[in-house]
């Protein structure tokens, strides 16, 4: 009995002990345990430019979500799955039939062979998405053989009735997949259901439609609204303006330092000004409180604070002026290429002297339509037979065939250096070695050593044949054998040299099946020799739509009245196909256009750009692709990131160093000889073998004597006792180079290369070249400085900043960098430099012709003997009053003569000098013929 | 057998406590489970019913067939192990198609009435460790088949009543001392062992491992079992003083978000805890204690060793079976699934502990017909 009482008053103490003593604390702790709190999204704010043009903005659209409301609870496992994928299934064939697409949840993807391949790249998140599947607190603490999971493994284990009971036999991997997809992303927030699941955004009204109509039978299925950005003329805004997307690991943890609202679904700008100033545009999100049960289904709201609409953030771009000089790079660069496009299929750049003399033939025009991605060679399989797809198809496929078999020769015997074999078995050869097996680490490049002869004959001279290549590197051991297992039949470790090399044999064999790098190379030499007609390339662009349907054309083609070379090259000119698409030298340029009062940047131009809407909200992966291959880089800003010698730009920044420094004054005469004798070798003026005689600093900008340049770097590399030290030239140069704040980014709010300020060679240094390197940004500001006489601004495409009601926070305001002290004279000297430039210049005759006065300098910048060189003008206008103050750049763009036409019709375009739509034609621009000075 | 009871002898203190706690568990489970209220309605009347019929059945008649009654025992517990349901991981029910029994309730009151029946023949030689060894092993063979169901809890409350019994029988206190001597530090010794091993390596079993681990450390392991136990004190604590109400519709409730599953049965208590608070439990606690110490009030009355025995067995059954269920449900013990007697849901635990009552009822009413005939005489 004692016991028992014991016991009972043991019970009521511990009672009493929780309920009493600690029950409120209990209660609480249980209250913020299951008080949870949901974000509101704030809607991001618009971007105008300075008149107030939309350029980015949101719609309104809808998504299919679904959420487990437990209904199929009732069920056993077995029949829950069954009745779960029937129903996301049934969902599928909606989107499927509607053509909408699914959001992707579980990184991984089918490949273009129709295997299951991991999305990232970076080992850290393909280990974590292999924990998450197998459910594990992080990868260490997985089995080995669950460590070792392949993309196949993990879908094969989630379609496993384990997990989802998925039938991939019976749906197909692609449905599959899709399945699996949804079920993972469900099963991740399983303790969550407060929370839904996107299965597919941005869906066709269809899709809304049916599955509103069939809302009883979809279970927990429902139609969302979201807000998607769009932007408006993305292709002339994207460099500025970016795009947004789903914050990544790195962004969210760089981010969230900066500003704790931040969360990891968040959508956040992933480039251009929506990633500079995504904290001004994402706005203040909402957020609802409530409580949830064990299951994480809501049981009641308690508090509901609405989301702040992000401000509207007005850009110091004129979209007019941005549109403008797009459209004038663009047709100025078809115009280049239409000039120096030849009817021949090869042109050897080596055997010309001067690289103005680089043409571009035909041939490469018509590989283009392959290699830069233009025409999809994916598509060619599936095309109806009859159709010049289906053709060239066929033609491939023989052309592949005898080509592996090619290579599977040359890898089993020595037959002959890989040099001798002609120009394209040499490619397929490098491409076996450099794209697959060096690339998968077949070849292990941490084996290798890059000093060694038999590498060197390989890699340089091509002097030896591919087998004994192979063979030699296998005996080196660069040969990584364990990734070889599946194509050894032993063991690996105690195969032989042959083996080994059947081996890669067979491993190539399977690799070459479907490598569409490969391919496009077979295709580049069927069209090169002849054996994919041109007629037939011209067709192609017809058939994939590259082309808007031209029945005539078509014809002409066919019956050969329309010979290929004047048929693309009537395209170059209208811009049917652009030099983007070409992707040949010259294909990108860029100009950016300031104020120089102030700073602001009127228009920051990169050509190519590209279409922003197709990468933000879900991202179009094949577009994205096409963008990452493309040889023109549309997702690199020339404007910003591009850096080159500025060459003879840079003479206004040596004009101030020789004046302000006293080497030289207004008044000094320096003879111009040709060749410069006083440092060796000996460099030249670019009038040598001619002279330009005595010339003033005016007269040498006017004329851009090197020689006078050279002068002014030698003479500032002088002491007092007249001993030359291109150290101390250098420094003194880099001195001003400071002063114009070059050593400096521009401050523009976008992604900006870091200049690089010449630190040797004072006499080249001074005419821009030797280390220089700026970007077109940072040139452009080194004009205005020189138009409004000293004063470096802080580049900026802000100009103001409302609320979403359109309220103004904050008008910004110019920033002063620094301003240089000077005599007044020394800037109107070199501001007469500049004017008496424009005076003799041919391309800008009209600008003279119209009575408008302007500064503006030209520059060129030698890559190499093989390619064209980077050509620049910078300019301001009216030279009273400067306006504007710009930079132009073509990278490998023959000659400055082409920038310098540029600089005029953005100064005719401005202002409004000439008819606009004259301008602005949607054709190639006519080029000078000359080859101009400097 | 001449059956004239005079009802003024019926222990109606005895009647109106176990209703009352009937009638309590049926509001607490109408308000954590409202589906199951009305069976368990149904199972208070199919048990006074039952109660009535063994309380006028002269417990000496039941207890002379104490060896079928045994046999009995033996062989619902052999049923289930060959055609047995099985649910949560264990083979303890026996699915008649209208509800599921679980033989092991009734064993309990079965075994009592067999020791009950024993000891009493054997009163003299209780100290005889022949004997000892006899009862043992008769207690064993049930108790092996109960631990395979495999049903620890049970097992403990059986082995407890045993002792209970046998205790009250006349063993010494010696050997009562030797065996706790024994079985304190064996308890005491698997605790820390398990404390210091993983779950599913060692010699027990793996769930009830991980019982013991979640329970010393409930915050680390978070399994199922730990948070069960941890969201049941949670709910109790967080009653506070008098609870948050019956059939409450408040957000912050355990029972409410379904933090504790199936709360109608085992862990009826945490919701007895959660809605009535610390006034709710009190009364819960002090009826089945006024329940337990009637049973030994009437088992001291009792005419006779077996009467005694079983009223004494009952009053362990109830007793230990409060204490464990209770410690579970504030902590204080492991989880171990046990039903809080006359409160949970539960047919055949219900139906079983008022064949128990029954029998209580029926010793009680032997002295008052015992006096009687000493009047007679």
């Amino acid at each position: 009995m004692l016991v028992i009482f014991l016991m009972f008053t043991g019970l009521i103490s511990r009672v009493f002990y929780l309920q009493i003593v600690n029950g409120e604390k209990y209660l609480d702790d249980f209250k913020l345990q299951i008080q949870k709190t949901q974000e509101i999204k704030a809607t991001r704010g618009n971007i105008y430019d300075r008149n107030g043009n939309l350029l980015a903005y949101n719609e309104l659209a809808f998504s299919v979500t679904i959420e487990d409301t437990g209904d199929f609870d009732i069920y056993s496992n077995e029949k829950k799955n069954e009745k779960m994928n029937k129903n996301i299934l049934d969902l599928l064939n909606i989107l499927e039939k509607n053509g909408d697409s699914t959001v992707t949840y579980l990184g991984i993807i089918l490949d273009t062979n129709n295997n299951f391949a991991f999305t990232s790249e970076s080992e850290t998140s393909r280990h974590r998405l292999i924990a998450d599947v197998y459910g594990a607190r992080s990868y260490n603490d997985l089995t080995e053989a669950q460590a070792k999971s392949t993309p196949e493994k993990l879908i094969e284990y989630l379609c496993s009735d384990q997990r989802y009971d998925i039938d991939m036999e019976e749906l197909g991997k692609e449905t599959a997949l899709k399945l699996v997809n949804v079920r993972y992303a469900m099963s991740t927030i399983a303790y969550s259901k407060y929370l839904v699941t996107t299965v597919a955004k941005d869906v066709s009204d269809e899709t809304v439609a049916e599955v509103k109509e069939n809302a009883d039978t979809l279970v927990g299925i429902s139609v969302s609204q979201e807000t998607l950005r769009r932007y408006n003329n993305s292709e002339y805004f994207s460099s500025v303006i970016g795009y947004t997307g789903v914050i990544s690991t790195e962004e969210y943890e760089t981010l969230s330092e900066q500003d704790s609202s931040y969360s990891r679904n968040d959508i956040v700008g992933k480039a251009g000004i929506e990633q500079s100033m995504d904290q001004v545009l994402q706005g203040t999100k909402g957020k609802t409180t409530f409580y949830v049960d064990n299951m994480g289904t809501v049981l009641d709201t308690s508090e509901v604070i609405d989301p702040v609409a992000g401000n509207d953030l007005y850009l110091t771009i004129d979209s007019d002026l941005q549109i403008a000089v797009y459209k004038i790079l663009e047709q100025k660069l078809a115009g280049i290429i239409s000039k120096k496009l030849t009817d021949a299929m090869t042109f050897d750049a080596s055997e010309t002297t001067n690289t103005n003399n680089i043409l571009i033939p035909i041939g490469d025009v018509y590989t283009a339509m392959f290699e830069n991605l233009v025409l999809d060679i994916n598509k060619f399989e599936e095309a109806p037979a009859g159709t010049i797809q289906a053709e060239v198809f066929g033609i491939y496929e023989k052309r592949k065939s005898e080509v592996i078999s090619y290579i599977n020769g040359q890898i089993k015997k020595s037959s002959g250096k890989v040099a001798d074999q002609g120009e394209a078995q040499e490619d397929y050869c490098r491409f076996v070695v450099d794209n697959i097996l060096t690339l998968n680490g077949i070849l292990d490049e941490n084996e290798m050593d890059f000093s060694d002869p038999t590498y060197k004959k390989w890699e340089d001279e091509g002097d030896i044949s591919l087998h004994d290549y192979l063979s030699y590197a296998i005996s080196c051991g660069w040969v990584n054998t364990s990734l070889l297992e599946e194509y050894t039949d032993l063991n690996s470790k105690y195969s032989d040299s042959n083996e080994i090399i059947d081996a890669i044999n067979e491993y190539l064999n399977d690799e070459l099946e479907d490598e569409a790098a490969f391919d496009r190379i077979l295709y580049k030499y069927m069209v090169l020799d002849g054996t994919i007609s041109a007629s037939k390339v011209c067709l192609l662009l017809y058939e994939q739509g590259v082309l808007a349907n031209d029945q005539t054309a078509i014809a002409a083609l066919r019956d050969g009245s329309m010979d290929p070379y004047s048929f693309m090259k009537s395209k170059i000119n209208s811009l049917e196909i652009t030099p983007a698409q070409l992707g040949l030298e010259p294909c990108t340029a860029s100009c950016v256009v300031t104020d120089p009062n102030n700073g602001q940047v009127l228009a920051c131009v990169s050509y190519p750009g590209y279409d922003a809407n197709k990468l933000a909200n879900t991202m179009d992966t094949n577009y994205y692709y096409k963008l990452v291959n493309d040889r023109s880089h549309p997702l690199y800003n020339n404007a910003t990131q591009e850096k080159t010698a500025p060459g003879s730009t840079y003479k206004m920044m040596t004009s101030l160093a020789g004046l302000d420094s006293g080497v030289i004054d207004g008044s000094t005469i320096i003879d111009c000889y040709g060749t410069y004798p006083k440092v060796n070798p000996n460099p030249k003026c670019w009038i040598s073998p001619g002279a330009h005689g005595g010339l003033d600093v005016v007269g040498a900008l006017a004329n851009s004597c090197n020689y006078f340049y050279f002068d002014i770097g030698y003479m500032l590399g002088l002491n007092d006792k007249e001993e030359y030290s291109s150290d101390r030239g250098v420094e003194k140069l880099t001195y001003y180079a400071e002063q114009f704040g070059l050593d400096q980014k521009s401050g523009i709010e976008l992604v900006e290369a870091a200049p690089q300020v010449s630190d040797s060679d004072s006499v080249r240094s001074a005419i821009g070249q030797a280390r220089n390197n700026y970007t077109t940004a940072q040139l452009a500001r080194y004009t205005a400085t020189v138009a409004n006489g000293g004063t470096v601004f802080k580049l900026s495409l802000l100009y103001k900043l409302t609320d979403h009601n359109g309220t103004l926070i904050n008008k910004y305001s110019p920033t002063v960098v620094n301003e240089i002290e000077t005599d007044k004279e020394n800037w109107e000297l070199i501001q007469e430099g500049m004017r008496q430039m424009v005076k003799i210049s041919s391309p800008l005759q009209i600008i003279n012709d119209l009575g408008f006065e302007m500064g503006g300098k030209t520059g060129t910048a030698q890559q190499s003997e093989v390619h064209p060189d980077h050509c620049l003008f910078v300019g301001y206008a009216p030279f009273e009053d400067p306006q504007i103050a710009f930079s132009i750049r073509i990278a490998n763009g023959y000659t400055s003569l082409y920038p310098a036409e540029i600089g005029a019709d953005i100064v005719c375009y401005y202002f409004e000098l000439r008819d606009r739509d004259d301008i602005i034609d949607g054709h190639a621009s006519d080029v000078s013929s000359g080859t101009g000075g400097d | 057998m001449n059956l004239k009871y005079s009802f003024k002898s019926f222990h109606y203190y005895l009647l109106f406590l176990t209703v009352s706690i009937s009638i309590f568990g049926i509001v607490i489970i109408g308000s954590a489970e409202k589906s199951l209220q009305k069976t368990q309605t149904l199972g208070l009347f199919l048990g006074l019913v039952v109660m009535f019929i063994v309380s006028v059945i002269d417990y000496n008649f039941i207890t002379g067939f104490y060896r079928l009654i045994y046999l009995a025992a033996i062989i619902l517990l052999l049923l289930v192990k060959i055609m047995g349901s099985i649910g949560g991981g264990a083979q303890r029910w026996i699915d008649l198609g209208f509800f599921r029994f679980q033989p092991s309730e009734l064993c309990k009151i079965l075994l009592i009435i067999f020791f009950a029946k024993f000891f009493e023949l054997h009163i003299d030689e209780i100290n005889n460790p022949k004997l000892i060894i006899r009862s043992v092993v008769l207690i064993g063979i049930p108790m092996l088949l109960i631990l395979t169901q495999p049903d620890l809890s049970t097992t403990i409350v059986v082995a407890l009543i045993f002792c209970t019994m046998i205790f009250m029988a006349g063993l010494s206190y010696r050997i009562v001392g030797t065996i706790l001597a024994v079985a304190v530090p064996l308890v005491v010794a698997v605790v820390v062992y398990a404390a210091n091993t993983v779950p599913g390596e060692t010699f027990l079993p793996k769930y009830q491992h991980t019982r013991i681990v979640a329970w010393l450390n409930p915050e680390e392991y978070k399994t199922d079992e730990g948070m069960q136990q941890q969201n049941s004190i949670i709910a109790i604590g967080s009653g506070q003083l008098h609870g948050k109400g019956l059939n409450n519709d408040e957000v912050a409730s355990l029972k409410n978000g379904n933090f504790v599953p199936e709360p109608q049965t085992d862990f009826i208590f945490a919701v007895v805890g959660e809605e009535l608070g610390f006034v709710g439990c009190c009364t819960v606690i002090i009826l089945l204690l006024l329940l337990t110490t009637e049973c030994f009030a009437i088992g001291r009355r009792a005419p006779d060793y077996s009467g005694r025995l079983i009223c004494y067995g009952m009053g362990a059954l109830i007793g230990f079976q409060t204490f464990i269920n209770v410690s579970v449900t504030t902590g204080i013990f492991p989880n171990t699934g046990l039903t809080l007697p006359f409160v949970s849901y539960g047919l055949t635990s219900l139906v079983s502990l008022y064949i128990g009552i029954g029998l209580v009822f029926n010793v009680g009413l032997k002295p008052q017909k015992y006096e009687r005939q000493v009047k007679i005489v």
